[in-house]
């Protein structure tokens, strides 16, 4: 059994519609529901109700997936406007790897995270544009790394790997077309890191 | 040449039909693509009217009492686009051209400059400069790239920031014109983008 911790602003007033279908394409890419997984979602509706800290407390410290489909900036991710991860809170990610596609957060709350324990970190350093004539492209990409990691058994690294590959991809479907929104996908693939242990694997967070 | 013709509009109040210059410029580039405008206020409203079409302005600097003076026209130009080749000619000495009408044709890329006495060979030379520019310039070709887009399409959204701002092409295209934020990042993502694909061997400088 894996925990499986998903927060998700699906009531954003920009992006709500985007992040929640990209929560109901993760459930059905990764099967996240099925008996491998405990997952839990923690959404717009949710997360004063069942706040971040109190349901990663009740893992008791064992190691879990997080990911994160919310906005962010460079300490810390939000929901609704409000914190709900940043340097307070950030020991609580210990020996979780720690998934985020909101934009900035490589730039200083990914490194307080390995700093405080987490075992792997793989976000953006910049803003994260989304092209509304090929959404489906941008969230595939997004999602690409954390769907390797849990249905291919790749490596931290080679999943980060993956996901750099899937981007090259689909810039060259684009710009013979689109170089515009080729370079926008450009810029989010360069706005990728990863940070912490590049070879955990999906069975490191079995319990 | 390879390249495509654009207008060349010629704003100059002491000029005719059968001036050397335009006769030198109607055999070069051919009689449907110069057009003279002797009132300054028309060749503006020319001009403007036309903002998409690939332009050469070659502008008088001084008018009729009554008339836009040749400074103001390439200001009216300037808010508009960034994207128009525009050549002064004057009569003057450059030291007697006022400074601040210089520094704002300097500071806003005006092409050159040339004396209404110079061989029309080194005008028509100008001119061509001018033409190969405009097919290499990144922002004239995203430019480009838009008008080829229906009505339709350019009006949707396009690009959505974790701000919720969205951009349209048209959006993409006034950006580029005036230079703003969006035009400039999207001229950064296109030259990055061809970096990109060089490096990474998807197409080569000899293509």
């Amino acid at each position: 059994m894996i925990n499986l911790l998903v927060a998700c602003d699906d009531w954003d007033v920009n992006l709500g519609e985007y992040l929640g279908d990209t929560f109901y394409k993760l459930c059905d890419s990764c099967d996240l529901f099925n008996n491998n997984f405990c997952t839990d979602l923690i959404d717009t509706e949710s997360y004063l109700k069942y706040p971040i800290d109190s349901k990663i407390n009740s893992y008791n410290s064992s190691p879990f997936l997080f990911i994160a489909l919310a906005h962010g900036n460079d300490d810390a991710i939000f929901i609704k406007d409000d914190e709900i991860i940043n340097e307070a809170n950030s020991a609580l990610f210990k020996d979780s790897l720690f998934y985020a596609i909101s934009c900035y957060t490589a730039k200083s709350l990914g490194d307080v995270l390995i700093k405080e324990g987490c075992k792997t970190y793989i976000g953006y350093n910049d803003a994260v544009i989304i092209s509304l004539l090929h959404e489906d492209i941008f969230r595939d990409c997004q999602t690409h790394g954390i769907e390797r990691f849990i249905n291919n058994n790749l490596s931290s690294y080679n999943s980060f790997s993956q996901m750099i590959t899937k981007y090259n991809t689909e810039i060259d479907n684009l710009y013979p077309t689109d170089a515009v929104t080729a370079g926008y996908l450009l810029a989010n693939r360069e706005a990728l890191e990863i940070k912490g242990d590049q070879n955990c694997l999906l069975v490191d967070f079995i319990i | 040449m390879r390249y495509s013709i654009p207008k060349i509009v010629v704003i100059h109040d002491d000029l005719t039909e059968t001036d050397a210059l335009l006769v030198t410029l109607r055999a070069e580039f051919k009689d449907e693509n110069v057009v003279l405008y002797k009132k300054s206020k028309d060749g503006l409203e020319y001009v403007i009217n036309n903002i998409s079409q690939k332009t050469i302005v070659i502008l008088d600097l001084n008018f009729k009492a009554g008339e836009p003076s040749g400074v103001d026209v390439f200001e009216e130009i300037r808010k508009r686009t960034a994207l128009m080749y525009i050549i002064i000619m004057t009569a003057s000495n450059l030291g007697d051209i006022e400074n601040t009408d210089l520094i704002k044709f300097i500071n806003n890329d005006a092409l050159a400059f040339f004396y209404s006495t110079a061989d029309t060979k080194a005008i028509v030379g100008l001119v061509k400069k001018s033409i190969y520019q405009m097919e290499v310039r990144v922002d004239s070709v995203i430019e480009e790239w838009i008008m080829t887009k229906p009505v339709e399409e350019r009006e949707k959204p396009f690009i959505q920031t974790q701000h919720g701002d969205k951009y349209s092409l048209n959006d993409i295209l006034k950006g580029i014109r005036e230079q703003s934020e969006i035009g400039k990042e999207i001229e950064k993502n296109i030259l990055k983008l061809a970096i990109d694909l060089l490096m990474r061997e998807k197409e080569s400088l000899n293509d």
